[in-house]
């Protein structure tokens, strides 16, 4: 079934590709223009999205799927939430208040307690700060 | 050139305070990393790249090559002693590690592979900087038609990264090569797929794909699965080899480096195919083959030899011609490239002292993880019980900060979320991600190159097409590339890796 949902992706993708491809200058120089070469992949990677839509197909047909063990997204989600909050606050406030709210609760998220998120966040940020800033002068946010 | 202009050239630039701190620096956090299961040495050179822009460009290089020298030889330590292989290539040194390990003599079995791993890399040295250069010149006379040859050569990579399925590997790598179009078209400078966005002008920034799709992608993986780690439960002890045996292990640790150095410098094939070649070699000829599996040194040191030296292969490849031989060499290319250096022949004639440079500093990296590697080994295993929760959560902060400090961009690290998300829902689908930052690596290249040599025949297709297999050098790529496409159904169909009958029942 994954497969198959790749596929049906992948051309769907490759639909919007092309059409959007579609809308470049056209040359009658195959070198001068830009669309042919995107538009060229995209044909190549129809094929084999269909290539891999048919395979998953006659996999179902061979062997029935089995149910498969429920896996827990929510984790991974929340963590993926708190980066997408990183973000906004790094936007939006300073980088050493945005870094120490992102690490304690990507730490509690990870199974920490809060007072131990707390130390590790606080130490973190300032490593980070002096570290990166400071001593690598990697621009910080 | 002489001889010894080959490491003379460039070691002044190698005893620079911070390139000898960078390259002892990163020989450490690779060995920490290799060792934590789970933590791969793709993401923590993907991860580290940005944090060394503060670096002169040698130390920064050289302290993601002592990541990836010290990253190969550290996943041999969980491996020996939880039997939890730290990188995949060090799975083969765990069959016969771990058994060392349950009979108490963990402390031998890290010994030996440090020795051998240290043997394999310096070895693997020695072949790279005698090679690469007469490589280099030779590619020195390509023409586009040539360029473009080994960009579809490096795209090979591919069918041995579909983690089981090619056709996934080539999609993945399709996928990558149509987001490497994003930007401006080389030859027109108009803008293709940036949706009147300016920070897309400049294309996809690899490093930023690389960040989301190793970074985060690795960690949303490990927290869906819930990865525990099992507890070191013995002190280390007699970690030096005694001389005997290592004088008796010698023989085999040259053998397996020679395996290493040759599979490594094939675009893809990688660490893990080389220790298991080296292993299964080692089987067939050993006096005493009942004993492998079962906690042989002789398993361990051909696993190891044969995993580290594969890195000098692997980057013969990348210096010489351009075209990275794993996904490491992958990013390490990328890396070079924010330096303002471009792998590839023209490195060797305009930066040769750079060249030498990174010759000599990988001998250095070396003897570093030697050292590191014998000193260390009682931290690197209080290390592994470590819970990953701070490791995974300074790791996340990074790949932010990384990804902003490319290009001081709050759009790349949206982007590089992005990339990180998808990555995640290619796993849940089997969609392997390393093909689509090779492919956005390779992409512009490919493209630029395919398109002047069409401009040089005028759009004539067919002509183009008969250029690319009238030419020696590129009709012999093509034929290397297509036997490298090709190997994967070979391989299916005749079972080529049975012929070493591994005893799975000992691990």
């Amino acid at each position: 079934m994954k497969d198959i949902l790749t596929g049906i992706f992948c051309i769907v993708f490759s639909l919007f590709v092309f059409v959007t491809a579609s809308t470049f200058p056209q040359s009658p120089k195959i070198y001068n223009s830009p669309a042919v070469y995107p538009q060229s992949l995209i044909i190549l990677l129809i094929f084999l999205a269909l290539t891999l839509i048919v395979s998953g197909i006659l996999q179902i047909r061979k062997k029935p799927p089995h149910v498969q063990k429920p896996t827990n997204l929510s984790k991974p989600l929340w963590i993926f939430a708190t980066l997408v909050g990183y973000l906004f606050l790094l936007s939006n406030v300073n980088f050493v208040i945005a870094t120490f709210v992102f690490l304690i609760v990507i730490y509690r998220l990870l199974g920490g307690t809060w007072i131990a998120g707390a130390v590790f966040s606080v130490l973190l940020t300032v490593g980070e700060f002096i570290v990166f800033g400071f001593v690598l002068k990697v621009p910080l946010p | 050139m002489t001889f010894f202009q080959l490491y003379t050239e460039g070691l002044p630039l190698i005893l620079q305070p911070d390139v000898l701190l960078m390259t002892v620096g990163g020989v450490f956090m690779g060995i920490t990393i290799g060792a934590l299961p789970g933590l791969t040495v793709t993401m923590a050179v993907a991860i580290l790249v940005p944090l060394t822009y503060g670096f002169s460009p040698l130390a920064g290089i050289l302290g993601l090559i002592g990541i990836y020298c010290g990253g190969n030889y550290g996943g041999s330590v969980s491996a020996i002693l939880v039997n939890v292989p730290g990188t995949p290539s060090a799975v083969m040194t765990g069959l016969d590690g771990y058994p060392l390990t349950l009979k108490g003599q963990a402390g031998k079995a890290i010994g030996n592979a440090t020795i051998a791993s240290f043997i394999g890399g310096f070895l693997s040295v020695i072949v790279l900087s005698l090679v690469s250069p007469v490589v280099a010149k030779i590619a020195l006379g390509f023409t586009s038609a040539e360029f473009f040859a080994i960009g579809i050569l490096g795209l090979s990579l591919i069918a041995y990264l579909g983690e089981g399925s090619f056709l996934k590997g080539l999609i993945s790598g399709i996928l990558g090569l149509v987001l490497a179009t994003v930007g401006s078209d080389p030859i027109m400078g108009y803008p293709r797929f940036t949706f009147s966005q300016a920070d897309l002008f400049e294309g996809i920034p690899f490093i930023i794909a690389m960040i989301g799709l190793f970074g985060v992608t690795e960690i949303l993986v490990q927290v869906e699965k819930g990865d525990h780690l099992k507890k070191v439960s013995q002190a280390l002890k007699n970690i030096l080899p005694e001389l005997k045996t290592l004088l008796k292990l010698f023989p085999t640790i040259v053998r397996s480096s020679v395996i290493g150095v040759i599979i490594g410098a094939v675009p893809g094939a990688g660490g893990t195919i080389a220790s298991i070649v080296s292993y299964g070699q080692q089987k067939r000829i050993s006096k005493h083959p009942e004993k492998m599996g079962k906690g042989s040194l002789e398993g361990i040191a051909a696993a190891e030899a044969a995993n580290n030296s594969c890195t000098g292969g692997a980057m013969l490849t990348m210096l010489s011609l351009g075209i990275p031989g794993d996904a490491v060499t992958g990013i390490l290319i990328g890396a070079l490239m924010i330096h303002g250096l471009r792998p590839g022949p023209i490195l060797f004639k305009e930066n040769f002292e750079m060249v030498s440079a990174i010759f000599v500093g990988m001998f250095f990296a070396n003897i570093c993880m030697l050292v590191i590697g014998l000193a260390g080994a009682p931290l690197f295993a209080r290390l592994i019980s470590m819970p990953k929760r701070f490791l995974n959560a300074a790791i996340l902060a990074f790949a932010v900060i990384g990804s902003y400090s490319v290009r001081n961009s709050f759009f790349d690290i949206g982007l590089m979320l992005a990339f990180g998300f998808g990555g995640f829902l290619m796993h849940k689908v089997s969609l392997p991600r390393t093909p689509i930052v090779l492919a956005l690596i390779l992409g512009p290249f490919i493209e630029d190159n395919l398109r002047r040599s069409l401009l040089l025949v005028r759009g004539d297709v067919p002509l183009f097409i008969h250029t690319l297999f009238t030419r020696p050098i590129s009709l012999f790529i093509l034929v290397f590339t297509i036997f490298l496409f090709i190997f994967p159904f070979i391989r299916q169909k005749i079972k080529l890796f049975q012929w070493f009958n591994f005893d799975n029942n000992s691990r």
